[in-house]
């Protein structure tokens, strides 16, 4: 049924076009050299276009990252499109470029300026990328457009880049600088803390503390020492005569006579005691013998006269007398030694007093001194970058994709408009012929006319009834419409060829 | 006849009358037949279909509404008025066309009454001016087999309209009337008639005759009708005559 219904609709089509076959061939040929009118008038469009890269790092957000918050530039396609756009380069381009043909007043040169600014395409191509694209009849003109915005827009964006990055240096110079006197300023105060601080920390007094108490502890332990020496020698000095008694005189003589006694002994091993060495010495021991004997009568006389001074007694005594003395000095350094441990204990109270005091100071110091040399760091990274800025290193703006001159027009040229004007000759004579088929509600088709629409058969669908003479006039119809359609295309493409001649 | 006309009291005197003239008449339409015919190149340009045509599928559209046609009425004879839903809509081309596939047939002949009044289509078988069915109806003295002509096309008899120019619809519900359409079905059970009426959309000819008719067939042309004309034209007449429709390309 679809498929019946198509193959009428297309019958109708024709049919209509067959029934209204001058209209249909004058309406074909009137929208062709309507089309090819307009194609001759239509200038062609050259598009150049570039593709900009933008590294869209401000330069103060990697120096200052943590220290300082940067703002974001908002709708930043706007800014570059004003940046652009800027009316003093577009000025520029109208004067350079020939759009003005010489005697335009104020308004319709601005006029043209704007229309200028309208006429370029500056568009984001997602984050970092700009892309920018004029179209011009000429496509010199076209290129030199494009070119020159861009350039200047890098020249102008390059040059704000580096006076931004040697603002970011000088800031951070001088953020460096009252850092520095700061610091200054607290190493003074606490210098002078600690110049007026003489106890020392408290580790100092501690030792102090310790050293001190150990000192009178060793001291304490040398007094009872001392002490112990005393009590006996003065039980010994009590215990001494002061002089010697003869008893000790005799003894030596005894003494004496015993060790010759032993000679005598050895010499008799090897001698006879006829021999003279005997003798000598035997005489010797009656000798002594005879001394000794001699002493014990003169012990009367010794003990009754005055007697000797017994050496020991003295030694004891002096040794006595020293001991005391140094007791004496050894009382003393006790005295000085506890005198220095309560000092000591007086400085550890003002020691800790002093210590928060202290504290706070160095706080204060190592907070400044770290601040100092972070921005002393920073600030090397900024002369770093300002350096690249000012070499042209470090710029925001790259060229992605440079502009090409445009060797063939883009968008519609005159073979466009050739080919659409010999499309509308079949096309708009076939669709009018459609859309009447379609919208006039008369009826066309058989196939709609079912048995069941309106309760009576269909009894045949009779086909035009073509004689002999109407299939004459018929071929002779078409043979006109033909020859018509023929001349029609012949003085179509003879304007083609003029044109191409012309150009 | 396939429908009854019994309302219509037939005149004894009359109907000898007419019985002798209908002999006279079919010897007259004979001769006339074998005076001339038409050739294949006169038909073509006539617009009528005849059996040696190039065009088999017009010829077969025709017979095959024909067979449609005699199977319905049972092999009987028939009084067919084939109608136009509006101007120009081809049904002197159909009911010329249906009458002479019908008069294929060695064994029937056929009538066409052009009725239409207003733009007949007579002249394209005999010559204009003629006296036919208006002249009869007006003048009780003609005598139907004055008005019968042969058409060039072998056992085709056409009654053209006429010369009368005072005829109107009114003449159709006359005594006349009801005498000529029983006159012409009733006397041969071989002969079907067919009535080229003008269109259904423009006059009430239309209605009126299929009064006496035995079947009513609607064209329908191409581009020319929508579908709420076709439908009021279908409710014009009783639904058992309409006996279906043509599309005509």
């Amino acid at each position: 049924m679809d498929l019946i219904y198509i193959i009428q609709l297309v019958r109708a089509v024709l049919k209509e076009l067959w029934r209204h076959k001058y209209q249909a061939l004058l309406t074909g040929i009137c929208s062709a050299f309507l089309i090819l009118g307009y194609g001759f008038i239509w200038q062609e469009q050259y598009q150049v276009a570039t593709t900009l890269y933008a590294d869209r790092q401000n330069i103060i957000s990697p120096l200052l990252e943590g220290q300082a918050q940067v703002t974001e530039v908002e709708n930043r396609a706007q800014l570059v499109r004003d940046l652009m756009l800027s009316p003093r380069i577009l000025e520029k381009i109208v004067v350079e470029d020939g759009f003005l043909i010489g005697g335009e007043t104020a308004a319709e040169q601005a006029a043209i300026v704007a229309g200028l600014g309208q006429s370029v395409d500056v568009d984001m191509l997602g984050e970092n990328y700009i892309s920018v694209s004029y179209g011009d009849h000429s496509p010199d003109r076209a290129f030199a457009v494009v070119t020159k915005l861009v350039d200047f827009f890098i020249s102008e964006s390059s040059a704000s880049k580096k006076s931004q990055s040697k603002q970011a240096f000088l800031f951070i110079d001088r953020q460096a600088d009252a850092y520095k006197e700061q610091l200054r300023e607290a190493e003074d105060r606490l210098k002078q803390f600690k110049s007026g601080n003489i106890d020392g920390t408290e580790a100092d007094v501690a030792r102090q503390i310790e050293g001190q108490r150990n000192a009178i502890s060793n001291l304490e332990l040398e007094i009872d020492q001392v002490n112990a020496k005393i009590s006996s020698l003065s039980v010994q000095v009590a215990q001494e005569n002061r002089y010697l008694s003869n008893k000790a005189k005799s003894d030596l003589y005894q003494e004496r006579i015993a060790e010759a006694l032993s000679q005598l002994d050895d010499l008799r091993l090897s001698l006879t005691d006829n021999h003279p060495d005997v003798i000598n010495l035997m005489q010797h021991i009656e000798g002594l013998r005879a001394s000794a004997d001699s002493g014990e009568d003169m012990r009367g006389v010794n003990s009754s006269g005055a007697g000797i001074e017994n050496p020991l007694y003295d030694a004891l005594r002096g040794q006595l007398a020293d001991a005391k003395v140094e007791k004496s000095t050894m009382a003393k350094k006790l005295i000085t030694l506890n005198t220095r441990l309560t000092e000591e204990y007086e400085r550890a109270k003002r020691v800790a007093e002093r210590n928060a005091e202290l504290s706070e100071l160095v706080r204060d110091y190592d907070v400044t001194k770290g601040l100092y040399e972070d921005l002393l760091n920073r600030k090397e990274k900024a002369r770093l970058s300002m350096t690249l800025d000012i070499e042209g290193q470090g710029v925001t703006y790259k060229i992605q994709e440079p502009a090409q001159y445009p060797l063939s027009p883009s968008g519609l040229s005159f073979m466009h408009f050739v080919i659409l004007g010999c499309l509308a000759a079949i096309a708009i004579p076939v669709g009018l012929a459609f859309a009447y088929v379609i919208l006039d509600p008369r009826m066309r088709f058989s196939a709609l006319l079912d048995d069941e629409s309106f309760g009576i058969p269909v009894l045949g669908v009779v086909p035009h009834f073509v004689s002999i003479s109407e299939q004459r006039v018929r071929r002779r119809q078409l043979q006109a419409a033909i020859f018509i359609a023929l001349v029609a295309g012949g003085i179509y493409f003879a304007f083609v060829a003029l044109y191409f001649i012309w150009n | 006849m396939a429908s009854d006309h019994g309302s219509i009291d037939p005149d004894f005197s009359l109907m000898q009358q007419a019985a002798a003239k209908d002999q006279l008449s079919r010897q007259r339409i004979r001769e006339m037949a074998d005076i001339f015919r038409l050739t294949d190149e006169d038909l073509d340009e006539k617009r009528v279909i005849y059996s040696r045509m190039r065009d088999k599928r017009l010829l077969n559209v025709f017979r095959d509404i024909r067979t449609k046609l005699v199977e319905k009425a049972n092999g009987e004879n028939f009084t067919l008025m084939v109608a136009s839903v509006c101007e120009d809509g081809g049904a002197t081309f159909t009911a010329s066309n249906l009458a002479a596939s019908i008069a294929l047939d060695q064994g029937k002949t056929a009538l066409i009454v052009d009725c239409n009044l207003y733009s007949p289509a007579s002249e394209k078988f005999i010559e204009a001016d003629q006296i036919g069915f208006s002249d009869f109806l007006e003048n009780p003295s003609i005598a139907i087999e004055e008005i019968i002509y042969a058409t060039g096309v072998p056992r085709l008899r056409l009654i053209p309209i006429g010369r009368s120019a005072d005829i109107g619809p009114e003449y159709y519900t006359s005594y006349r009337m009801k005498q000529f359409i029983q006159e012409l079905g009733g006397r041969y059970s071989d002969r079907y008639v067919v009535l080229d009426v003008p269109p259904i959309t423009s006059t009430a000819d239309a209605r009126i005759l299929s009064e006496y008719c035995d079947y009513v067939l609607l064209v329908v042309p191409y581009g020319k009708v929508t579908k709420d004309q076709l439908e009021r034209s279908i409710a014009n007449f009783s639904a058992e005559k309409v006996v279906g429709m043509v599309f005509n390309n």
